[in-house]
């Protein structure tokens, strides 16, 4: 017989071998699949149960969110009033103070507000006239500090604006009555215009609209939580898989009988099993309710978050070292993936360099669109599983270099 | 017009035996195998004796093409170890630790086993009809394997690599555990096996069965030959 008939008699063999290896896991699984059917299939009447109440669309504000803050303004200006409005427009604010500066501080040190805003003596005018003017102070709550860094930053940003502002319009008024206007009228008008301005530009909400802090439902997020943790669990099951029989007689004989590639392929499949299990009722029940729309694009979502998790696993499983300590890694690698996907906390409370590493982590784009998606109950589009892709094709080339077992 | 490698392969395709050659294997700084050569004619069978941990597992595993080699040729049949698809399809490996799945019966295992092996439905019929009549199996086709003794483990093991009718099969350690009547069951098969022309290595650590079943024996000490190959008069071979 030639090699290359060989070789297409061992390809032949591997398809009933895969199948075999396959069976036998499963059937090893018998019982606990069983009971997880019941257990999901419980767990997905009670979604469908949920999805047929009525849905309040403004999404609830979680108690832990809710923060306070302290205006001090040093003359009462037009300009305080326009801050403490549209603080007061915020879900997240759930009062804001008027106090001076010593109250506001005992408020901050007593723990009752996040954050004071100090407009200093003599703000306004002097942006009026354009000169130099006193800095817009803002005090944090020290023991508060992830919540009152990300206000730290929204501020900063809105201060940019208003600097940007203030110099250009304030600027050009001075140098129109320099140059010989009506003082007053040209003072009148551009006031009126400076203040709409700013008024439109407050309203526009630029600065918070591309973060997750400002519209948390908690509902939703467990619930995507709960579909990404869902879908990560049956990898674990193929890291165990490859940890039992690592390096052992009984993986010996079967490369030796079928090669590597049915192996893996079994445990790939088990997993799917698995995960077909966990996820199809669940995401079935939410599509009835009308919570999922997009049933097969999220359940592809879900999928190659599975199969990037399970490519990892398979790697993960091959490293020499005693199973048990393969198995503690593979958890906390779990554990960081859901932490920096802001499964377990909101991303957007991280300092700014952690928000940025976590848009690199595979579960964050997952989390962020299944969380959209179910808060929106809109349609998903194809390019919202093109994110995914960034983590599923390295973790594939990844398995392919070296979750295989060679010579 | 063949190539100077492959006329040679045809040679050794002739004489039909294995040849081992140059030989080395290290573990980091350990030599678990150290320029080791050897040859063995087809239809006989070869004792490999040694203490624990000098090589000869490791030699077994090499030669069953699931561990590497860091240098070394290796012949069987004109085939080289290298052509690993080619080399698999010839031998059969039985390992030292039983290697079955302890959650299936005897009969699941076999089929198991058979159909990885890449035996069709009717194949796999056929060698589970053979295996109802087999001395080795046939009394405990529907045990557990969990509950079979050593004994009948290791002969269901043996059976596994059976499977596809080896040329080259490959024993590491297939009396451990074994009673007996099943020492005494194995023995038979393997002197059948001979009688037929198939070429059998049997590592073991147990110099007396080796003596009585082999026709060649080699000592591993540290992973080298530590004597030339003792050769067995016909009559010690029982």
């Amino acid at each position: 017989m030639t090699s290359r008939q060989d070789k297409r008699a061992i390809r032949q063999k591997k398809g009933p071998a895969l199948w075999l290896i396959f069976r036998q896991d499963l059937g090893a699984a018998r019982t606990a699949l069983l009971i997880t059917a019941a257990a999901i299939l419980l767990l997905s009447l009670a979604l469908s149960r949920l999805a047929r109440l009525p849905v309040d669309q403004e999404a609830e504000t979680p108690p832990e969110l809710l923060m306070a803050a302290s205006m001090v303004d040093e003359d009462q200006t037009i300009l305080g009033d326009m801050f403490t409005r549209y603080f007061e427009d915020i879900r997240f604010i759930q009062a804001v103070y008027l106090d001076t500066l010593p109250r506001a501080m005992e408020r901050l040190k007593a723990g009752q507000i996040m954050v004071a805003i100090h407009l200093p003596a003599g703000f306004m005018s002097e942006s009026v006239t354009g000169t130099p003017k006193q800095p817009v102070e803002l005090w944090f709550n020290p023991k508060m500090q992830p919540e009152a860094f990300q206000v730290g930053v929204l501020m900063d940003q809105h201060a940019v604006a208003f600097d940007y502002l203030y110099s250009s319009i304030f600027g050009f008024q001075k140098l129109y009555v320099d140059l010989g206007g009506d003082e007053d009228q040209s003072w009148e008008k551009a006031t009126a215009h400076t203040l709409n301005v700013v008024m439109t530009y407050l309203d526009r909400n630029r600065f918070t609209a591309d973060t997750d802090l400002f519209k948390v439902n908690v509902l939703v997020h467990a619930l995507s939580g709960l579909l990404v943790i869902l879908s990560l669990l049956p990898a674990m099951g193929v890291l165990a898989a490859t940890t039992r029989t690592r390096g052992t007689a009984y993986e010996d004989r079967l490369l030796m009988t079928c090669g590597y590639g049915p192996l893996m392929t079994a445990r790939l499949l088990a997993g799917l099993v698995w995960w077909v299990l966990l996820l199809v009722p669940l995401l079935l029940a939410l599509h009835t309710g009308g919570i999922a729309v997009s049933l097969f694009k999220m359940a592809l979502l879900l999928l190659s978050l599975y199969l990037t998790a399970a490519f990892v696993m398979l790697t993960l499983g091959r490293i020499k070292a005693p199973g048990i300590t393969l198995f503690q890694l593979g958890w906390l690698l779990v554990l960081f993936l859901l932490v920096m996907g802001g499964v377990l906390y909101p991303v957007s409370l991280f300092p700014v360099w952690l928000i940025r590493t976590a848009r690199h982590t595979p579960v964050y784009p997952v989390m962020q669109t299944v969380y959209q998606a179910l808060f929106d109950h809109a349609p998903m589009a194809v390019a919202d599983l093109v994110p995914v892709l960034r983590s599923l094709v390295p973790a594939f080339i990844l398995v392919l270099l070296l979750g295989r077992r060679r010579l | 017009m063949p190539t100077g490698s492959k006329q040679e392969e045809k040679v050794r395709g002739d004489s039909g035996e294995l040849t081992v050659r140059g030989l080395n294997k290290s573990w980091s700084a350990d030599k678990a195998l150290y320029d080791l050569s050897f040859e063995q004619p087809e239809g006989t069978i070869l004792g490999i004796a040694g203490d624990n941990g000098a090589g000869k597992s490791t030699l077994l595993k090499i030669l069953a093409s699931v561990l590497s080699r860091d240098s070394g040729e290796i012949h069987f049949r004109g085939v080289s170890l290298d052509d690993r698809s080619r080399w698999r399809a010839m031998i059969g490996y039985v390992p030292q630790e039983l290697a079955l799945d302890d959650r299936l019966r005897v009969r699941e295992t076999l089929l198991f086993w058979a159909a990885a092996r890449g035996f069709s439905r009717s194949g796999r019929k056929a060698f589970l009809e053979m295996a109802a009549t087999d001395t080795l199996v046939s009394g405990f086709l529907e045990k557990p394997i969990r509950e079979c003794s050593g004994g009948m483990a290791r002969r269901v093991s043996l059976i596994v690599g059976l499977l596809g009718g080896p040329f080259l099969l490959l024993l590491d350690e297939p009396f451990a555990g074994a009673d007996g009547d099943s020492r005494e069951l194995i023995k038979g098969r393997l002197n059948l096996l001979r009688s037929r022309g198939r070429t059998i290595l049997v590592a073991s650590h147990e110099e007396e069965i080796l003596t009585s079943l082999c026709n060649k024996v080699l000592t591993l000490r540290d992973g080298a030959l530590s004597t030339e190959p003792v050769e067995i008069a016909e009559g010690f071979m029982r």
